[in-house]
């Protein structure tokens, strides 16, 4: 259920890999350790742009795996491998939030990632330093852009734009009604373009 | 009046929920198209960069994972974290109730006991003056049984 930007922007290159490696996730999640190996990356690049802290992204994307490994029996493959990882992830990012709202006190983030610092991870190190700054800026708009929306925006908004979720794996991810998923997208969007619009003026 | 995408519908073409004619003027006008890359773009090279990033970040490796996993499990688990709330909050409520109780419990034998005391006081009393007012000593009581009272006499018809 892809929409006409997935035909014109770039293919995600791990929507490849994912049909040979959920072809049987029961028996998958089996090998656990070729199941952290293959979602490791992605469960932690969703966490660091939801928390925006390197060593707390490291830290709770290994909660994740040992939450998925204690429950992979409760897994019976209703949904995808990746849905439920994410799911776990997605609850897993949305405690750690209400948590560090209640420790209201807390307000240095040790490792909390500068945006600056997001666009100097190239995909392509051979660019022209023109090509170079262009993209740092975009990465860096996006980055910030993203941070301003509320929590369930960004959330539905990293699963379809980052990750390339359809609805329907965001709606199984997240636990919430197709009309809530494309409402929250609609609005995360509008908010993103707005943003990313501001920047180019 | 434009005949370009208002916002909304440029969002909505964004999430694939256009209708055809959008979905053609979205693909043919050079200005909505403009507009469209001015979110497609940086979307894009956003997703690259942070897939390059975490595609770089090693997982954990088959031994790290092995003790990671075999760890016990250091904090309680949410459910046992609220039973365990909650026994302290029933310890917080039941420790002054129980308190409170047992207070009572000693407050109120004395009240019953000087009821009690009272009783045995007055019977103790009785008995007491039962024995005073005895005119003979209590071990010549049988043989004084053996003389008739003065009342007896003067019905019988007295003496001589």
């Amino acid at each position: 259920m892809k929409g006409p930007l997935s035909d014109c922007m770039e293919p995600s290159i791990t929507s490849a890999f994912i049909p040979t490696s959920l072809d049987n996730p029961v028996t998958e999640i089996q090998d656990f350790d070729r199941v952290v190996q293959f979602y490791w990356p992605r469960l932690l690049r969703f966490i660091l742009a939801s928390v925006r802290d390197r060593d707390i992204a490291q830290t709770l994307t290994q909660d994740c795996f040992l939450k998925a490994y204690r429950g992979r029996k409760g897994f019976r493959g209703d949904s995808t491998l990746n849905t439920w990882l994410m799911r776990i992830a997605i609850n897993t990012v949305r405690k750690h939030l209400r948590n560090r709202r209640m420790q209201f006190w807390r307000q240095v983030q040790h490792s909390a990632v500068p945006p600056a610092v997001i666009g100097a991870w190239l995909p392509d190190r051979r660019i022209s330093p023109e090509r170079s700054a262009l993209v740092q800026e975009q990465v860096h708009a996006v980055w910030t852009a993203t941070e301003l929306l509320s929590e369930r925006q960004r959330t539905v908004f990293l699963l379809r734009f980052m990750e390339d979720m359809n609805i329907r794996e965001i709606v199984a991810a997240t636990s919430l009604s197709e009309s809530a998923v494309n409402v929250h997208l609609f609005r995360a969007v509008r908010a993103v373009r707005k943003r990313l619009g501001r920047n180019n003026e | 009046m434009s005949n370009h995408l208002s916002q909304d519908q440029l969002s909505m073409w964004i999430l694939g929920r256009s209708t055809s004619e959008e979905l053609r003027h979205g693909r043919e006008c050079p200005e909505c198209r403009a507009e469209l890359a001015r979110f497609e773009t940086p979307v894009s090279s956003f997703r690259s960069v942070m897939q390059e990033w975490s595609d770089q970040e090693n997982a954990p490796r088959t031994e790290e994972l092995s003790a990671l996993l075999r760890r016990p499990q250091a904090t309680l688990n949410s459910s046992w974290r609220w039973v365990a709330v909650g026994a302290v909050a029933l310890l917080l409520i039941g420790i002054p109730t129980y308190r409170r109780g047992i207070d009572t419990a000693v407050s109120l034998p004395p009240v019953i006991n000087d009821t009690t005391d009272a009783k045995a006081d007055a019977l103790l009393m009785d008995a007491v003056n039962a024995h005073l007012s005895r005119t003979i000593p209590a071990p010549m009581e049988p043989i004084m049984a053996l003389i008739p009272a003065p009342e007896d006499i003067t019905r019988q018809g007295g003496t001589k």
